[in-house]
């Protein structure tokens, strides 16, 4: 049986996906092969009747883990929707970051423009990291993709904004209010594939997936969701700590947000 | 000795890791008796493209026995992009010890 916690963030999730289509003329959906979202497409299946109805864009710079690349082509056909794979180069940034912080931008401007998005569906998570808090559902960026965090505008009554500059774009957050153990426990009632490097081996296992150059395994013996849940729910190590980005100082992924960065 | 399959395509990726030795490899993947892949990082984290010659991935059997290191990059008319989508089948040993802070 679906915990009413659970049904309820679920309902919302549905409710802002399905605000996301209606609003919006041409939608897609940004998808890491992650936990959470992969959560977000099991969620839009469920919103569109066993449907997709949008592409889903893969941002790759070519290091990513190879399970990953694996997990991405079984669940396309397995689920039958749309993957737009968009490569990004690798090279220096201004920010410090140096894949995340300018290149993989680059490459959704690149991929935005190219099909002409006005809207993306991100699954962030408020409790992931101190400035995704700081987002809206739906949150508009400029032309240039940037992200004005001091000015955004008022979210009352499920009436969220659809208005974003003439050439700009709104960024659809509908896993805001869940937190990592929510994921876990929703991936277990719901059967959700999962990327198999979220379970131990040896010993490790992955909490965060990035690619292979900034993404590390962490300690843990958790090889299944059960084990995950029963290990959320008394851990103290934080969700990202094996990734590198968010170690640089404490306003660098505010820094990355603003520019553009997912 | 002569040469496994495997082996002999290694040493071509080395000599040239084109699109053509990468999809000999693919190929020639799940007839080896490797399993488990770990990415060595030479100079942490990569600031260019062109860094990822350093780094390699040590390629191991279903023991964690050490078998052979592949590049993890491809080479097409000069142009480096990376090469990890070819390595689909193996499973990661790469732990947080090994990870070379930059």
């Amino acid at each position: 049986m679906i915990s009413q916690d659970l049904k309820t963030l679920e309902e919302r999730s549905i409710y802002i996906i399905r605000e996301a289509k209606l609003k919006f003329k041409n939608v897609a959906a940004l998808w890491s092969m992650g936990k959470d979202s992969t959560t977000m497409l099991a969620l839009t299946r469920k919103a569109f009747l066993g449907k997709i109805p949008f592409p889903v864009i893969h941002i790759d710079n070519g290091i990513d883990y190879p399970e990953t690349y694996e997990f991405r082509e079984e669940l396309a056909k397995k689920w039958n929707f749309k993957v737009i794979v968009e490569k990004s180069k690798i090279m220096p940034d201004s920010v410090g970051s140096a894949c995340c912080g300018k290149n993989k931008p680059e490459a959704l401007k690149k991929v935005m423009k190219e099909y002409g998005f006005d809207a993306l569906i991100v699954s962030i998570r408020r409790d992931e990291h101190g400035i995704r808090a700081k987002e809206r559902y739906m949150s508009p960026r400029n032309q240039s993709f940037k992200w004005d965090y001091k000015n955004q505008p008022a979210e009352l009554w499920d009436d969220y904004s659809s208005k974003s500059d003439a050439k700009g774009h709104i960024r659809v957050h509908p896993l805001l209010d869940w937190n990592e153990i929510d994921i876990w426990r929703y991936i277990k009632q719901e059967k959700v594939p999962v990327n198999p490097l979220y379970f131990s081996r040896n010993g490790f296992r992955f909490r965060s997936l990035g690619c292979t150059h900034c993404t590390i395994a962490l300690k843990s013996n958790a090889k299944n969701v059960d084990d995950i849940i029963k290990e959320l729910e008394t851990t103290k190590v934080e969700e990202r700590s094996g990734r590198s980005m968010d170690k640089e100082n404490e306003y660098v992924m505010q820094r990355l947000r603003a520019l553009g960065y997912m | 000795m002569p040469k496994s399959d495997i082996e002999a395509i290694v040493e071509a990726l080395w000599k040239a890791p084109t699109k053509e030795n990468w999809g000999k490899f693919v190929k020639a993947l799940p007839k080896s008796k490797l399993k488990y892949y770990k990415v060595v990082f030479k100079k942490g984290k990569i600031k260019r493209v062109g860094d990822l010659v350093h780094d390699y991935a040590e390629l191991y059997d279903a023991k964690e026995k050490l078998v052979t290191k592949i590049p993890i990059y491809q080479k097409n008319s000069g142009k480096i992009d990376g090469a990890t989508y070819f390595m689909k089948g193996l499973l990661t040993l790469n732990r947080v010890d090994e990870w070379i802070k930059a």
